[in-house]
């Protein structure tokens, strides 16, 4: 009986096909607002966690919160030196100086984002080698003017890749250093604006993305201004199950070095505490949107059940026909509850299609305008869920209108004109 | 309704089925009527009107007979049919078909009547417009929970027996009137019910297509069919071989036992 009624909803749904196309519209734009919404969160989601996979579990971020902070509060090359020595939990430490510069060669001047980065650099973001080398102990301690390259910087300055030994002009803050290419690097753009930003670097991605230019520490330090004052280094932890203990033994070396622990000054992040603030962002927006959506669904389903309502009236005679030759209530009831259920299903599907398209559409709208690198994921919760819901809302709407098709008294039902 | 009462139901039907061959083969009549009213009362209430429909009907229609119940508008002829077609309920008095006792019947239960036992034929037709007259005829086998193969073999059956085989795949709205109550017909005879109700069924009909329907009508008859017709025309009255004449709610004549000719008479 029930491959019957749905038989017969479907070849009365057929017979008014813009009328369920339109029917459905509230369900479909609920649906595909949801959709729409949770992949994006989940590509986004999955994206962040990629970029944050480079820097490791491990690594936590101790940062200088300018709110609070005092001159004398930054962190400077001697506490990097204290932490390495002193603190048991911490495998390698960094504080790499950053900054936005132009580098000029017979062929032009480019933005360059200039790194003075240590040693240790190297354990945190690995300079993938393509030419060349990378720096030597000698020319991190008497601060050699050599600088490694990526790829794109060397192509744009050079016009070609492998430029070992050629030499170029670094600027920063209107000082000068002529210095020669020891290394060119893979460039690493994405998963380095991620590394930067979380660095709070402030390069202005409206304006392109700059070419990458490291030198060594003590280099850079030569040019750019820094007052040997980092607002933020990166700490790594001998194993990824200490790093909040590495975090805080950090914090409490730096407040015992400046004698500031009342003002709590330094703060720790690492890959999970990040990876928390950006669950929380998405899952704040992915409840909005549920909402909105949500009321959407259920002004689709009050329109469902106008339609439904409608379709009894226009079909008052039909069921007293049916009635008569032997369709009990319950038949009548299931007749245009199936209906009902198949509009709002058939709906949440097509939802669901438009959702994804308008998650890639939006994927690639932002990636082309350089925004953002998002490929949405559609997982199968959020599918069983959708139907579940559009089902849900087919039942719950559909009821009225089939009971009161069941209960017309067939001789009123066969009297209706 | 429940399945398993259903499946009684139908056990039942079976076995009365199977009855009914057997007493036609010895050429025997079943004693029983097919059609039991006793004393039946029906009173309509609209606010503050009361309209009484039927004030005592008592009537037993035999296995084989084609009765007309004829009578003006507002006789309560039509209210007769709306209970002996089980479509509505008696305020008093009770009704035997097929010596099942109607009476209490439940809504669902009424509906598994109407499937079963009683095959309608409207003077409005009353098919589905948009399917085509084989799923139209079909359809009571629908609801009678039959599988798709039987379906189109019985309906092709009841088609036949209508003259309407070639057309079984149109649609209503591509053939004639005549053809269209054809199809009804079939309809109604495919569940070989115990009762076949025809109401004004030549009412939107030519006279020459009303002789046509009446003479499937004889037919069905002729073979063992048993059939209340509504009318109030004389003519299409007269291919019944007893009448039954209402006038205010009461039985004013009954041919029954009387001049008129048919398997009545042996009664």
């Amino acid at each position: 009986m029930l491959l019957e009624s749905i038989k017969m909803a479907l070849s009365s749904l057929m017979a008014n096909k813009m009328r369920a196309l339109l029917t459905m519209l509230g369900i479909i734009v609920g649906i595909a607002s949801v959709i729409t919404i949770v992949s994006l969160g989940e590509g986004g989601k999955n994206e962040v966690l990629g970029q944050f996979e480079q820097i490791g579990a491990s690594t936590v971020i101790i940062q200088v919160r300018s709110s609070q902070a005092q001159a004398g509060d930054y962190i400077n090359q001697n506490d990097v030196d204290a932490i390495r020595t002193r603190i048991d939990s911490v495998k390698h430490v960094t504080a790499p100086l950053q900054s936005i510069g132009h580098a000029s060669t017979e062929m032009g001047r480019r933005r360059i984002y200039l790194s003075g980065i240590d040693p240790d650099f190297n354990e945190f973001s690995p300079i993938e080698i393509v030419y060349g080398r990378l720096f030597t102990e000698i020319e991190y301690l008497d601060a050699f003017p050599v600088v490694i390259i990526d790829r794109a910087g060397a192509q744009a300055l050079f016009g070609r890749e492998n430029i070992i030994g050629e030499r170029l002009t670094v600027e920063s803050s209107g000082r000068l250093l002529r210095a020669t290419v020891v290394g060119v690097c893979e460039s690493v753009a994405t998963q380095f604006s991620a590394f930067a930003s979380s660095f709070g670097g402030d390069f202005d991605e409206s304006r392109g993305m700059p070419f990458f230019v490291y030198s060594p520490f003590t280099t850079a330090g030569t040019i750019i201004e820094s007052n040997n004052r980092f607002s933020s280094i990166n700490v790594m932890a001998v194993e990824p199950e200490r790093v909040d203990e590495a975090g805080a033994s950090v914090i409490r070396l730096l407040e015992m070095r400046r004698g500031n622990s009342e003002r709590s000054v330094y703060r720790s992040q690492n890959l999970a505490s990040i990876l928390d603030q950006i669950n929380n962002v998405i899952n704040i927006m992915t409840w909005f949107i549920s909402t909105v959506a949500g009321i959407s669904l259920v002004v689709g389903g009050i329109g469902v059940m106008n339609i439904m309502l409608v379709s009894v009236t226009e079909r008052t005679r039909e069921i007293g026909i049916r009635k008569a030759i032997g369709a009990t209530n319950t038949d009548i009831l299931l007749q245009f509850m199936t209906e009902s259920v198949i509009l709002t299903l058939f709906g949440g599907l097509l939802g669901i299609l438009a959702g994804l398209g308008l998650a890639f559409g939006i994927s690639a709208a932002a990636e082309s305008l350089g925004v953002a690198q998002i490929t949405p994921i559609l997982s199968w919760q959020a599918v069983v869920i959708a139907v579940a819901f559009s089902t849900a809302v087919g039942l719950f709407f559909g009821i009225y209108p089939a009971r009161k098709a069941a209960h017309l008294h067939p001789i009123d039902a066969l009297r209706h004109q | 309704m429940t399945k398993m009462t259903k499946i009684l139901f139908r056990a039942k039907n079976e076995e009365k089925k199977n009855k009914a061959g057997e007493e036609n083969s010895e050429q025997s009549v079943n004693p029983n009527p097919v059609i039991a009213l006793r004393d039946v009362w029906k009173t309509y209430r609209t606010g503050a009107v009361q309209l009484t429909a039927l004030r005592g009907i008592s009537v037993q229609i035999f296995r084989g007979e084609f009765t007309a119940i004829m009578g003006p508008s507002g006789s309560g002829k039509s209210t007769m049919m709306n209970i002996l077609g089980c479509l509505d309920q008696m305020d008093s008095g009770s009704y035997f078909l097929n010596d099942t006792d109607i009476s209490n019947l439940s809504q669902n239960q009424l509906a598994f009547i109407r499937n079963q036992e009683i095959g309608f034929v409207f003077q409005s037709f009353n098919l589905l417009t948009k399917i085509t007259l084989q799923e139209n005829v079909e359809l009571p086998l629908v609801y009678a929970g039959l599988g798709r193969r039987e379906r189109a073999k019985r309906a092709a059956e009841a088609l036949e027996a209508v003259g309407l085989l070639s057309w079984a795949r149109h649609r209503p709205n591509e053939v004639s009137g005549g053809q269209i109550q054809r199809a009804a017909i079939a309809r109604a005879i495919v569940m070989r019910p115990a009762l076949l109700m025809a109401d004004e069924p030549t009412g939107n009909l030519d006279s020459r297509t009303s002789l046509d329907i009446m003479e499937v009508f004889s037919q069905l008859n002729k073979n063992g069919s048993t059939i209340v017709l509504i009318t109030h025309e004389k003519d299409i009255a007269s291919f019944a071989n007893r009448i039954v004449r209402v006038e205010d709610g009461e039985i004013v004549f009954d041919s029954f036992g009387r001049d008129a000719p048919g398997p009545g008479k042996n009664h």
